[in-house]
């Protein structure tokens, strides 16, 4: 995940690129740091270095990095002629690897040879059954056919091997989500919170999904999640601070009639002050909506 | 349940009459042999999309019943919702919440629901999506679920065609969603017939970029899912 002032930089970088100020080099360096991916920008002016003998020289042994970047970059824009051309450069450079197998393997992708790419896959694993990378093509290839199934079963079977992926445990979460497999999807939040107890995110994902699922015991549990997330957060975070209000209000609707016990009004009413508090400061066009619908809330409940 | 059990129209006249409501609303059956006709501008979904053109994404649409002709539905504006994780229901309940507050006031509800799927050739109406169709419809029991067609989008700069880019479902009798059009039930018009020309503008002109959804005003509260001045 990319943040807030890193994203900054690289906008602003890529505004000055896109003028003509220099400093593409930097600009394709970021985005591989990043991770970004802004495929139509990497290729024109990554392109724009290759074909430029000199520009190109200067860049010394990176520029094989360079070739495969715009690879990337091509296939993603669907200019497999560019991307077979990059291909090509970086076979000649390097027979035999296993990297440049991998883009091939890519191209076959691209071109919708899903059979070709799959054993070309499995070609390149029999040498080295834990290359993380096409163990993850394999889970992108059954996404891009939309074969919801065969992406669960390979995600599992990649975290049979590499439990520790916290991406791939995320990716399989949303994946649940999609398929409405809450159940299966908690479970997958749960394993991240384990791994990671201190990240806001996954406490906040674990309780959307069981305040999706319902029922008093889980509403009581994800209230509890959202709590924890305000406290991970220093009260920074508006979901967190709804999902508190939804949940109460939730419960005492459940609860209604069984005791007459008010659900922790302590808590939804410093929820709801720090909502208002925060629409004054930063949307107040938006507060008398807000105010109306946390009235409503308690009308429910 | 919050929104589950908020009516906007009311919706459940067995329950008025017998001693046995049931659980889920469901409208008079005169209005499901009459299905709605439905006018609207395209334009905010496919923008939606467009941003989110790695994701699926989603959002309500917001109209009212014609005057003087119970059987049109006109959809007059659109309030995107979400780019990521759209199978969780806390922030689409809140934002039904708000939305219907919001649009309240202007004699407006929340009519109808538009999706588009996350692979461009996919043409499946998900069972998210769906889900969330009945959700609208239990609040709105003429509600309509739109989908995003990624191929006709596509056919647009070749200047054929004013059929709207999205296909519309409504939902038959034994409570599924099923697409409309081709036996000629339902119809989805479209008011402005230069929409797809102006569509086609605002991609050009990369509009998209500036689309503020309800996942992104929950990020960051000064957006505005309004969109007050995306269409200036």
């Amino acid at each position: 995940m990319v943040g807030a002032s890193e994203e900054s930089r690289l906008n602003c970088l890529e505004i000055q690129v896109d003028n003509g100020g220099g400093g593409a080099w930097e600009y394709l360096c970021l985005v591989r740091k990043l991770k970004a991916r802004r495929s139509d920008k990497v290729l024109k002016h990554g392109l724009s270095i290759l074909n430029d003998h000199r520009a190109r020289s200067k860049l010394g042994g990176e520029e094989w990095t360079l070739y495969e970047q715009v690879a990337i970059a091509a296939m993603d824009c669907q200019r497999v002629d560019i991307a077979k051309d990059c291909i090509a450069e970086l076979r000649k450079q390097f027979p035999g690897s296993m990297r440049v197998g991998r883009l091939e393997g890519m191209l076959l992708e691209v071109k919708g040879a899903w059979p070709e790419a799959e054993k070309a896959y499995q070609r390149l694993l029999e040498d080295n059954p834990l290359d993380q990378v096409i163990h993850k093509r394999k889970v992108a290839m059954a996404k891009a056919q939309g074969n919801a199934s065969v992406v669960v079963e390979y995600l599992r079977k990649y975290l049979e091997i590499f439990m520790a992926d916290h991406d791939a445990w995320r990716e399989l979460a949303e994946i649940y989500v999609s398929l409405q497999m809450y159940k299966q999807a908690a479970f997958c939040y749960e394993e991240l919170i384990l791994c990671q107890p201190l990240v806001p995110p996954y406490h906040l994902a674990y309780a959307e999904v069981l305040y999706t699922m319902g029922g008093l015991e889980n509403l009581q549990t994800a209230k509890m999640y959202y709590a924890s997330t305000i406290n991970l957060t220093g009260g920074k975070n508006t979901r967190a601070l709804y999902g508190v209000c939804l949940c109460i209000a939730a419960i005492n609707q459940l609860s209604k009639g069984r005791n007459k016990e008010e659900e922790s009004s302590e808590l939804q009413t410093l929820a709801a002050e720090s909502l208002v508090k925060d629409y004054k400061l930063r949307a107040p066009v938006k507060l008398p909506l807000l105010t109306a619908a946390l009235r409503n809330v308690k009308l429910v409940s | 349940m919050g929104i589950a059990t908020r009516t906007a129209v009311p919706t459940e006249p067995a329950a008025l009459h017998s001693g046995s409501p049931s659980k889920s609303p469901r409208p008079p059956t005169s209005q499901i042999i009459k299905p709605p006709r439905i006018e609207r501008d395209i334009s905010y979904g496919s923008h939606h999309h467009h941003q989110q053109q790695q994701q699926p994404c989603n959002g309500l649409l917001v109209g009212r019943l014609s005057a003087g002709d119970d059987s049109t539905v006109q959809i007059s504006d659109a309030v995107p919702l979400s780019h990521s994780l759209l199978g969780l229901l806390p922030s689409l309940e809140l934002a039904l919440h708000l939305v219907e507050e919001h649009f309240g006031a202007e004699g407006l509800s929340v009519v109808g629901y538009y999706h588009a799927n996350e692979r461009a050739n996919d043409l499946e109406l998900k069972s998210v999506a769906k889900n969330i169709g009945d959700h609208v419809f239990r609040c709105f029991p003429r509600a309509a679920v739109l989908l995003l067609d990624v191929e006709k989008m596509k056919e647009l700069p070749k200047g054929k065609g004013r059929d709207p880019v999205v296909q519309l479902y409504s939902r038959d009798s034994s409570k599924g969603w099923r697409q409309s059009g081709s036996d000629g039930t339902s119809q989805l018009t479209l008011k402005e017939p230069s929409a797809n020309a102006v569509l086609l503008d605002y991609i050009a002109s990369e509009k998209w970029q500036e689309v503020v959804d309800f996942d992104d005003h929950l990020d960051d509260i000064s957006k505005d899912w309004l969109n007050p001045d995306l269409f200036k």
